[in-house]
């Protein structure tokens, strides 16, 4: 069997170009585009085959600014151990496949690579595998249902909103991708962040989507009718998004016909121009945020859950305390001080290697005024990796009294190797 | 011999025998140099499905010299659903199974049995998680055979195994959310390294390759936990050296 695969050359030329330009931590705000991926993917495939086709189209460059990329990879272990277990129980009924484990991958990619080499030492494998796609829909529906309701749920929404509040701090335009299951993590994000933004800098495209709703302007997604899963999906949800788009029927790529790279954006289909449309309009939409925050080596951002002034605080190697009275410090700056709800605050250190100091930075917070009781989120970033975000109590009022003693946060170590870069680590 | 016998001779020989006739007339000949036996080399070879393997024929005469493939050998296999043998001797492998290929040459025959097996009967399957790796590579060694049997340029196969090795690491070493992060950076990184060295098709190879890495169930449940560990986590693109 013929794989169908991306053609052009230059498009894979966009692609290399891509990955062989480093990023630059300081680079100017341009924009961000954030994958939330699927439910019955992986790892490998959500940060790489799915963030590929994103890619090609939008290259560094958008509007001469450049463009960054980002999975918000929600998680799908749940559906991978319940498949695991589908298919362990399939194997004490049926010993062909004893040990065959590998053909188990088959069952996520909806795809038949691995059996196609099995069948010729034993061609009664493919009704065997056909039997367990049905395990896929079924977990998916499983994972459907309760994902929503899932302990973890609530705090990777949080952890995605304070990194898209962060980008946006950073002067960063967000066009966010999800597909599959990705939607109703998207969703509720959105709801968290998009309230708080002054201009229309969160623009959403929403693809396959399980939701009842969907947040994107003029509610439009892409839905195929002969995507598998989502059908599975609407049957025990009810009252989802219908499809919209008729698209191929069991393609050889998955043949559950719900794949993102492969099938959704595949261009021998149909589904890609409409998605690329919406894109594209999003894309052109985007609108700076009002911030005046800047990227740095690292930035570190505070936000909290309502009203009052919660102090994000500093304090540098060299001891200087860069807070809302000394924003200058010797390595960073207090470029954004919020005294009134939510935040955030933001501070970040310079790209400059003159001032960059090797060392600890201690970050803490201080309820300065009336955010009493709330949750403080402290979010750190740098070009390499988005840290989980600390959630803590902001405390009681202590006002300026507080100031020479804030709550520490977590420490950030920076040392400089040897060939003269920096690396960032958390403690 | 005869002058008639002699030319009989070297119908059937070939030139190379004629100098053996060269003084014609009625006076007696040496011994005639025939073959006498043919071997075939490598000896029972085993091929995976799909791949190729080239055998050769070394001839012995009687007269102690021998010749390697020489021109007119016959090659033949005992059954072509499982493999055939082209005139050059190029093995193919069809089907699973057992076969013998046979060669003949002037008269007389050798042969060799051989054997077709597919990737997957080759695979470690043992309880361990890590598997054999005599090489030290990182990569268990029947998935260094996997990674160089994909018909690979040099670069492509580094890429290959940058990847192999990543995923056994993650599924090795994962033990909470930061070595998770990072075991996924180089799972990323290999990822990408094999995308810049094939180009987009790169998602067959690395969707074999991860298949083939997690083929028992206690490592695809150790997958699973790498994956638990990272559930929920921003990923940046990566940044810095793609291909190690």
């Amino acid at each position: 069997m013929t794989k169908k695969i991306f053609p052009p050359v230059l498009l894979l030329l966009a692609v290399v170009s891509a990955q062989a330009q480093q990023a630059n931590p300081c680079a100017g705000a341009g924009y961000v585009v954030a994958f939330f991926n699927g439910v019955n993917t992986t790892f490998s495939a959500a940060v790489s085959e799915d963030i590929v086709p994103l890619k090609t189209i939008y290259g560094n460059q958008f509007n001469n600014e450049p463009v960054s990329y980002f999975t918000f990879y929600n998680p799908t272990d749940g559906l991978l151990k319940d498949l695991a277990e589908a298919f362990a129980q399939k194997q004490q009924e049926s010993p062909e496949i004893a040990n065959r484990w590998e053909l188990f991958w088959d069952l996520i990619d909806g795809t038949t690579d691995i059996l196609t080499l099995v069948l010729v030492e034993n061609p009664a494998l493919a009704d065997l595998i056909n039997s367990l796609k049905n395990a896929v829909l079924n977990e998916a529906q499983v994972q459907a249902e309760t994902l929503i309701s899932q302990a973890n749920f609530q705090p990777i929404v949080n952890q995605f909103a304070s990194t898209m509040t962060t980008f946006l701090t950073e002067q960063k335009k967000i066009m966010a991708v999800a597909h599959s299951q990705g939607n109703f993590f998207l969703n509720s994000v959105y709801d968290i962040v998009h309230p708080t933004l002054a201009t229309e800098s969160l623009e959403v495209v929403q693809v396959a989507t399980p939701t009842t709703t969907v947040r994107s302007v003029g509610g439009i997604y892409t839905t195929s009718s002969t995507d598998l899963v989502i059908r599975a999906i609407s049957f025990v949800l009810g009252s989802t998004e219908p499809p919209n788009i008729s698209g191929p029927i069991a393609p050889s790529e998955d043949t559950l016909g719900h794949s993102f790279a492969r099938v959704y954006m595949n261009p021998t289909y149909n589904m890609l121009a409409q998605i690329k449309t919406d894109m594209d309009a999003a894309m052109l939409a985007l609108q700076p945020p009002n911030s005046q925050g800047s990227a740095g080596l690292f930035t570190v951002t505070l936000t909290w859950s309502g009203t009052g002034d919660e102090d994000l605080h500093v304090i540098e190697p060299n001891g200087t305390h860069v807070f809302y009275a000394s924003k200058q410090g010797f390595t960073g700056f207090l470029d954004v001080d919020n005294v009134v709800s939510f935040g955030p605050e933001h501070y970040f250190a310079s790209c400059d290697p003159t001032l960059i100091q090797d060392g600890l930075y201690q970050i803490g917070i201080n309820d300065f005024n009336g955010a009493d009781g709330e949750t403080a989120t402290v979010q750190l970033v740098t070009a390499q990796r988005v840290f989980q975000a600390v959630q803590l109590s902001t405390g009681p009022t202590r006002g300026p009294a507080g100031n020479t003693s804030p709550t520490p946060v977590f420490n950030v170590q920076v040392t400089k190797n040897a060939d003269g870069t920096f690396s960032v680590s958390k403690q | 011999m005869s002058r008639r016998s002699c030319y009989l001779f070297i119908l059937t020989l070939g030139s190379a025998l004629a100098t053996s006739c060269a003084g014609g007339g009625s006076k007696r000949s040496p011994s005639p140099v025939v073959p006498t036996s043919i071997q075939v080399t490598p000896e029972s070879p085993t091929v995976l499905l799909g791949k190729t393997q080239q055998l050769a024929a070394t001839v012995r005469f009687s007269d102690g010299s021998t010749q390697t493939s020489p021109s007119g050998l016959t090659w033949a296999s005992s059954n072509t659903t499982i493999a055939t043998v082209s005139g050059t001797g190029l093995v193919t492998a069809v089907a699973p199974g057992s076969v013998t290929i046979n060669v003949t040459f002037s008269g007389i025959s050798g042969g060799t049995p051989a054997k077709v097996e597919t990737i997957l009967a080759t695979l470690d399957r043992s309880a361990s998680l890590s598997g054999p790796d005599a090489n030290n590579n990182g990569v268990r060694d029947d998935i260094d055979q996997v990674i160089g049997g994909l018909g690979l340029s040099p670069a492509q196969t580094q890429a290959a195994l940058q990847y192999a090795a990543a995923l056994q690491v993650a599924m090795l070493t994962t033990t909470d959310s930061n070595s998770g992060f990072n075991n996924a950076v180089e799972i990323q990184r290999g990822q990408d390294c094999m995308a810049q060295q094939m180009g987009l098709g790169y998602t067959k190879y690395s969707r074999q390759i991860r298949a083939f890495t997690f083929n028992t169930q206690a490592r695809v449940m150790a997958y699973i936990n790498f994956e638990h560990n990272i559930g929920g986590t921003v990923f940046p693109q990566i940044t810095g050296t793609i291909c190690k």
